[in-house]
C-alpha cells in the first residue's frame, strides 16, 4: 500500500452535547482520490475543517504528511491546496491581482495553468471577482488549485451550485490533472455522480460513523439491490445486519447488501417471507449510496 | 510575501484609507482656518489667549472623536471580508507563519492609519509652529496625542473584535472595548495624560495579543 497522505485515528468530535462522530479512522493514501460521502449534517466539512486546522477535535488527532494538522507548519500547508465549500475566494480582488497574490506563496507556481483556464471565461481580467457567476468563481477556484501544483487536494463539496457545463469542466480538468500528476485529493460532494469515476475510493459517513472505505469500484461490483414481489406488503422486512435500510419501494421489496442472492433469499425464506421475481438491480453509484444511507 | 499581503490588504482597504486620509487632512485643514481668520481679522493675541488661557485643547478637540472613528471603519473594511464567508480559512491556510500573518495584516491597518493621523497632526502642528510657541505646540500636540492613540486602539480592538468568531465574544469584546476606549476621553486638558499616555500605548500594544486570541479562537472552532 501507498504511504498515507492523511492519517485520522479515532477522531472524535462534538459539536455542544451534539456527537458528530466517534472513534473515526480513516487514512487516504498517496496517488489516490478519495471521495468522502455522507448525506447533510453527516460531517464532510467538519471533517474538512478538522483537516485543515480550523477546528479542534475532542479526541485524538489528524496527520497530513505526518505532521500533526493542529501545529501544520507552512512547509506542509504549501503543499496543500484547499477548495472552500462554495468556492470561496477573495472577491474583492480580480483574476490578475489574486493570481499576483497566490504567486508569490507559492515556488512551483505555474501561472500558465491558470490563464489557460482563465482563458475559457468571457470575463475582463479587471472584472473583480465579485461580479462573476457561480461557475466563473469555480473556475478561478479551480484555476489558483492547478496553478498551485500542490500534492494533496482538499476539496470541499466542489460541485455546489455549478450548472452542468461548469461541473463538467471542473470535473474534467480535475481528472486530467490528477491522474496525469499522481495527485492525492481528498473531496466531499453533493452530487454522487459527479465522483463517479473520478473517485478511486471512498469513505461513506452516516450519523456519527463510518459505514465503509471501499475503492469505488470495489462498492459498485459488490453491492447490490435485489426486488422482488410480496404479496402481502403490510410485512415487515428482516432487519438482517447484512441488509442496509430493506423496505418497500413503489410497491416492491427492496433489500441493499453486499452478500449475494442466495444469501437474501435464505433470509427471506427464514422469516417466512414469500416473493415472486426476485431480481438483481442495476445501480449506479448514487443508486448504493442511498442504499447504504437510506433515503432520509 | 510580505509584499503580497500588503498588495491584498491595500486592495482591501485603499479607497476607505484615501477617504479617511482626505477627512482628516480638510478637518486639519479647517482647523487652520479657523486660526489663520483669528489672526487675520480678530488679532494673533487672541489665539495666545485660546491657548494659554482656556488650555483645553481648542481648535483640535473638534477632531477628538475622527481618529477613534476612522480606526473602527478602517478595521470593519480590512477584517469585515475576512471573516465573511470565513474567507480567513484562505488567508491562515497560505504557507506563511499564521500568527505572524495576522500581525502583518494588523501592522498594515495600523501603519495606514498612523500614515493619516501624522499628516493630519502634522499639518496642524507645522502651521501652529509658524505662530505660537513651540511650548504651546507641544502643549496642543500632547492634548490630542490621546485622541490618535485611541484610533489606533479602537482599529486594533475591533479587528479583535471582527475575528472572535463567536457572537457571546463580540458582544463582551465590544463592551470592554468601549470601556477602554474611555480611558482616552476622560479630561481635554492638554496635561491631563502626560504621565499615563506611555502606558496606555504599551497598553493598546498589547491589544495585538487579544487579535491571536481571536485567531486561536476561531481555529479551535468556537461558535454560538
Amino acid at each position: 500500500m501507498n504511504e498515507a497522505v492523511i492519517e485520522c485515528e479515532n477522531l472524535t468530535h462534538f459539536y455542544g452535547k451534539r456527537k458528530i462522530y466517534e472513534n473515526l479512522n480513516f487514512t487516504v493514501p498517496k496517488g489516490r482520490i478519495m471521495g468522502l460521502l455522507g448525506k447533510n449534517g453527516t460531517g464532510k466539512t467538519t471533517t474538512i475543517n478538522i483537516l485543515m486546522g480550523y477546528l479542534q477535535p475532542r479526541g485524538r488527532e489528524c496527520r497530513i504528511f505526518g505532521e500533526n494538522i493542529l501545529n501544520m507548519s507552512p512547509e506542509k500547508r504549501k503543499r496543500i491546496a484547499l477548495l472552500l465549500e462554495n468556492h470561496v475566494q477573495y472577491t474583492f480582488m480580480n483574476i490578475e491581482q489574486i493570481e499576483k497574490y497566490y504567486g508569490a506563496f507559492y515556488p512551483n507556481w505555474n501561472k500558465d495553468a491558470y490563464y489557460e483556464l482563465m482563458a475559457k471565461l468571457k470575463v475582463a481580467p479587471k472584472q473583480l471577482i465579485s461580479r462573476m457567476s457561480c461557475g466563473q468563481r469555480s473556475q478561478v477556484a479551480l484555476g489558483l488549485i492547478l496553478a498551485q501544483n500542490a500534492d494533496l487536494l482538499v476539496l470541499d463539496d466542489f460541485s455546489i451550485g455549478l450548472d452542468p457545463g461548469y461541473r463538467r469542466l471542473f470535473i474534467e480538468y480535475l481528472e486530467d490533472y490528477t491522474k496525469s500528476e499522481d495527485k492525492t485529493v481528498f473531496m466531499t460532494s453533493h452530487i454522487i455522480q459527479d465522483l463517479d469515476g473520478l473517485v478511486d475510493d471512498c469513505i461513506v459517513m452516516d450519523y456519527g460513523k463510518i459505514l465503509l472505505q471501499k475503492p469505488i469500484s470495489e462498492l459498485k461490483k459488490n453491492f447490490k439491490t435485489f426486488t422482488f414481489e410480496v404479496a402481502d406488503q403490510s410485512v415487515k422486512l428482516p432487519n438482517d445486519p447484512e441488509f442496509y435500510h430493506p423496505g418497500f419501494v413503489k410497491g416492491l421489496g427492496e433489500i441493499n447488501t453486499f452478500k449475494e442472492a442466495e444469501y437474501v433469499k435464505k433470509v427471506l425464506d427464514d422469516h417466512s417471507i414469500t416473493y415472486t421475481n426476485f431480481k438483481r438491480k442495476t445501480i449506479t453509484l448514487e443508486d448504493a449510496f442511498v442504499g447504504l444511507t437510506g433515503k432520509y | 510575501m510580505n509584499k503580497a499581503i500588503f498588495f491584498k490588504e491595500w486592495i482591501k482597504t485603499k479607497r476607505t484609507f484615501w477617504i479617511l486620509f482626505a477627512t482628516m487632512v480638510c478637518f486639519s485643514i479647517y482647523i487652520i482656518f479657523q486660526i489663520f481668520h483669528t489672526c487675520e481679522f480678530v488679532s494673533p493675541t487672541r489665539v495666545w489667549n485660546n491657548f494659554i488661557i482656556d488650555d483645553k485643547g481648542v481648535y483640535i478637540n473638534q477632531m477628538q472623536f475622527l481618529p477613534l472613528l476612522a480606526g473602527i471603519i478602517l478595521a470593519f473594511v480590512q477584517f469585515v471580508p475576512e471573516i465573511t464567508l470565513k474567507r480567513i480559512k484562505l488567508t491562515l491556510h497560505v504557507p506563511y507563519p499564521q500568527k505572524r500573518m495576522l500581525l502583518m495584516m494588523a501592522l498594515i491597518g495600523v501603519l495606514e492609519l498612523t500614515t493619516i493621523f501624522v499628516v493630519s497632526l502634522g499639518l496642524y502642528t507645522a502651521y501652529l509652529s509658524t505662530i505660537v510657541s513651540h511650548e504651546v505646540v507641544f502643549s496642543s500636540f500632547m492634548a490630542a496625542l490621546p485622541w490618535f492613540v485611541a484610533g489606533i486602539a479602537s482599529y486594533i480592538l475591533v479587528s479583535a473584535i471582527c475575528i472572535e468568531p463567536t457572537w457571546r465574544g463580540r458582544v463582551i469584546g465590544g463592551l470592554t472595548s468601549a470601556i477602554f476606549l474611555r480611558i482616552f476621553f476622560v479630561s481635554v486638558l492638554p496635561k491631563a495624560y502626560s504621565y499615563s499616555i506611555v502606558g496606555l500605548i504599551i497598553v493598546v500594544l498589547l491589544c495585538f495579543l487579544l487579535m491571536l486570541r481571536s485567531m486561536f479562537r476561531f481555529k479551535q472552532g468556537l461558535q454560538d
